[in-house]
């Protein structure tokens, strides 16, 4: 297999900011945590520079590196936040960064829908359970890594493949009949076909798409949340007699 | 039944039946509203609109203080003391000094008398324990000052507060000794008898008028307790 | 460019006028518990107090700002700006006229066109919790923690029921987008307003959202009986004066979404009807909207200076055991109705059905628990104190 020069360059960055993070995880000296840090997000970057950018109209390619940009930058600063009710903000705002970029990708639906669900009950769980759990600082078990090798390697191989792959799409469209199982047309609904062109992005393509393709697996895990339900019924300490 | 269930002493009280309608909270909701709503319709406020309508006093109101004068405009205050003494906050302090010569019918008056209004809890005592009727308090309530110092009322300020109330119909002036003033709902109380016998020594008992002691006779003197 | 400059004028109306009316609702506010309390309200800064609005805002400015020793600062200043910022965008998508037959240059809605419109404003009024929570939190006071904990927890139980009650309006108009929700209610005319085929989902809609704003009676975790302040305890001057901002910028928000789902917004028999084409029709449909908006406003008060507040486990109760599957049925209900093809006026049977049923269910539950604990306590001999919720 040939490589073309910018996989090569990809390849060999991602590994040099696979190399810098395990410095950066270093347990030792502060200087040593700052290089390898450095040399990370510079490798990425240029790693990401093998990819094309964003194409459509100015206003949209702006929006794009705002949204783009803050969800990075939000999960760096909760990654490395020393106050984990400031980390769990910072998660507020990825997920925020997230839903901006599902807009743009003409989902209003699922933006408002991850909105609601994951910034403003999912992460307000998580401000409850640190706000009565543990208030400030790091606890001990997060002076540091435990297993920094293991974790680089794993992430950044994820990484690496994620990169590639996307990079691949994007010079050679995917080709569905030669492709895996899951990606290629299994039996279309005829229930779950948009009516035209102009509805297909619609709230009601994406509600024919849920409930005619995708109808099992809305069900399965409907039925997974009832069983969480229930399992947490179950597992609450009784209350006093006389109650349910 | 247990043995507790008889005992008169416990009183088993039962929740009232609740019925439909009651435990959807929908009847009271609509009383609740009702009742507001009919305050907002007819529509009679309590309120005082202070400083445009000014409250009526009670009888007998608990205000400023002030020092009477006597028919001859001298303070009647004597330096008695008893009004110092009966004063729960004591805010009173007084400075006796002799009378003046021009004075034969006073032994003592005032040379120095502060009340110090901010500490006054307003109670009246010195009013009741004063035996000539010096001390009032008036029907004053809005009693401002821009300093500690302004409110501590000498003699001179509190007689400026008889001068300007004397003619007030509020605040009845008690000259009379066992008789209230034209504002009073009584004309008169009944006269005291004393609560002990007056043994023969007894000066001041024997005097004809409280306050006022006589020029004291050098036989006086020269009699041994008995 | 023409719509850019429409946009900006619209969103400085907008923004202008909720800002002067919260300051304004909160002298009506006082006036109006004033005269339901038999005193009169302020009465000294204007005629009636009108400026006392602008006295209480230069209050607020002069006040001085005491931020707590040893609080977050941060997040501190953050908290009363998010809860302001994201009441005032769920104003967004809000229409405050009709969208169809308007002079040129005037929009009366800020961002029309918004398929996704009442998802939208559940979206951004969830995020509106973390204002308390951080408020709560960044206080460096125990009872405001305490506090704060308590009214997220109030709020993100009533977002369930506030949501589900307005699905049944959304399958009723096969429309998410508030503009089609007051067309379809229009054109249908004033038996067609979803308050007769959905009374139910009316009651828990505007229920859930008094408990939103946490107004009385479920604003225990705000009141002063409770914990001095609440989640707002050691805020002082304008910070408090943002969170009080935001809280009734919720309360005019959440006016007019009932005022729109369910009393068919503009809509007015024989004056502002849709076919309305005489000189000024717009100008007549804005003021039947207003003045909806404006009673449902002053119900909200005259409820607030009415009822007693819930205790918290009483307001959970009925959160979760009473409005979610209340919701829920209804909803179930307004499925049936449409997939078996039904008349809708079916629907109005049905949902005073659900609620007497439910109320049966509530009263039989309450009689056996007593039932219950009269025979624990004949048994045990003992009678235990204090009573259950609801």
């Amino acid at each position: 297999m040939t490589l073309t020069a910018a996989q090569g360059t990809m390849l060999a960055s991602v590994a040099t900011s696979a190399v810098g993070m395990w410095l950066a995880l270093s347990p030792r000296a502060m200087r040593l945590r700052i290089i390898g840090a450095a040399i990370a997000s510079a490798a990425l970057v240029v790693a990401v520079t093998a990819l094309d950018g964003p194409r459509g109209a100015l206003d949209d390619q702006i929006l794009f590196w705002l949204f783009a940009g803050s969800a990075l930058v939000s999960s760096v600063f909760m990654v490395t936040s020393r106050e984990p009710v400031y980390a769990a903000l910072w998660f507020a705002l990825a997920t925020l960064g997230a839903c901006g970029l599902f807009m743009l990708l003409s989902a209003p639906f699922l933006a408002a829908a991850t909105v609601i669900v994951y910034a403003g009950a999912i992460i307000v769980t998580f401000l409850f359970v640190i706000m009565l759990a543990q208030q400030t600082g790091y606890t001990f078990y997060d002076q540091r890594a435990r297993t920094p090798a293991a974790a680089i390697v794993a992430s950044w191989l994820l990484l690496g493949a994620l990169l590639w792959s996307y990079q691949q799409w994007q010079n050679e469209p995917v080709n569905v009949a030669a492709g895996p199982a899951l990606t290629a047309d299994a039996n279309p609904n005829p229930f779950s076909q948009p009516d035209s062109e102009a509805t297909a992005h619609s709230m009601r393509a994406l509600g024919r798409s849920l409930f005619g393709d995708y109808l099992y697996a809305v069900e399965i895990a409907g039925t997974l949340l009832l069983v969480a339900a229930i399992g947490a019924i179950a597992i609450a300490p009784r209350r006093a007699e006389g109650t349910i | 039944m247990t043995a507790a269930a008889d005992n008169q002493d416990v009183i088993w009280v039962e929740e009232p039946e609740i019925g439909f309608w009651e435990a959807t909270f929908l009847p009271a909701i609509v009383e609740g509203l009702k009742t507001t709503i009919r305050h907002v319709t007819n529509y009679q406020p309590v309120t005082q609109q202070y400083p445009e309508e000014k409250p009526i006093l009670p009888l007998h109101y608990r205000g400023v203080h002030r020092l009477n004068r006597d028919e001859q405009g001298r303070v009647k205050c004597v330096a008695c003391m008893l009004c110092a003494t009966a004063c729960p906050a004591n805010c009173i302090d007084i400075l006796a000094a002799a009378a003046p010569p021009q004075w034969p019918d006073r032994d003592k008056y005032p040379a120095s008398f502060v009340l110090d209004e901010l500490r006054c809890i307003y109670c009246g005592m010195c009013e009741e324990a004063c035996p000539v009727d010096a001390i009032e308090l008036t029907h004053i309530y809005d009693l401002t000052g821009t300093s500690r110092n302004e409110l501590m009322y000498d003699r001179e300020k509190l007689l400026d507060v008889f001068d300007q109330t004397k003619d007030d119909p509020r605040d009845p002036t008690r000259t009379r000794r066992g008789r209230l003033g034209p504002a009073a709902e009584f004309g008169s109380l009944p006269t005291v008898a004393p609560a002990t016998p007056i043994t023969p020594g007894d000066r001041s008992a024997q005097a004809p008028a409280p306050g006022v002691i006589h020029p004291h006779k050098p036989s006086d003197w020269s009699r041994k307790p008995s | 460019m023409a719509d850019l400059i429409t946009t900006l004028l619209t969103i400085a109306v907008a923004v202008g006028a909720i800002l002067t009316t919260v300051a304004y609702l909160i002298l009506l506010e006082r006036k109006l518990s004033a005269w339901m309390q038999d005193r009169r309200g302020p009465n000294r800064v204007g005629p009636f107090g009108v400026f006392q609005p602008l006295a209480d805002g230069l209050k607020f400015l002069i006040k001085e700002d005491v931020i707590p020793a040893r609080a977050d600062k941060v997040m501190f200043l953050a908290a009363p700006c998010i809860g302001l910022l994201t009441t005032l965008l769920a104003f967004a998508v809000v229409p405050f006229g009709p969208v169809n037959d308007q002079p040129a240059y005037l929009r009366f809605i800020i961002a029309p066109h918004v398929d996704i419109g009442i998802v939208f404003i559940f979206a951004v009024t969830s995020l509106a919790v973390y204002g308390v929570i951080l408020g709560g939190w960044a206080s460096n006071n125990k009872y405001s923690a305490l506090g704060s904990l308590r009214a997220s927890a109030q709020v993100i139980s009533y977002e369930i029921p506030l949501g589900m009650s307005v699905l049944g309006v959304a399958l009723l108009g096969g429309t998410l987008n508030l503009e089609n929700v007051v067309a379809a209610q229009a054109q249908g005319g004033f038996w067609q307003w979803y308050i007769w085929t959905q009374p139910l989902a009316a009651l828990i809609f505007f229920t859930s959202a008094l408990a939103e704003a946490n107004r009385l009676p479920f604003d225990l975790s705000e009141c002063e009986q409770e914990l001095v302040g609440g989640y707002h305890t050691e805020y002082s001057a304008m910070k408090f004066a943002l969170f009080f901002l935001g809280e009734y910028t919720h309360v005019i928000t959440m006016s007019f979404l009932t005022v729109i789902l369910f009393f068919g917004g503009w809509h007015f028999p024989w004056i502002a009807t849709p076919g309305s084409a005489y000189v000024g029709a717009w100008l007549v449909k804005v003021l039947v909207l207003l003045s909806k908006v404006f009673s449902v406003i002053v119900f909200i008060m005259l409820i607030r200076w009415t009822i007693p507040r819930f205790r918290f486990d009483q307001l959970m109760n009925l959160s979760w055991k009473a409005l979610i599957p209340l919701s829920l049925a209804n909803m179930i209900a307004v499925m049936t109705v449409r997939q078996f093809g039904w008349n809708r006026w079916w629907l109005l049977p049905i949902s005073i059905g659900l609620f007497c049923f439910v109320g049966i269910i509530g009263v039989s539950a309450k009689r056996a628990e007593i039932r219950h604990r009269h025979g624990a306590s004949q048994g045990a001999g003992l009678h235990p104190l204090g009573g259950a919720g609801i």
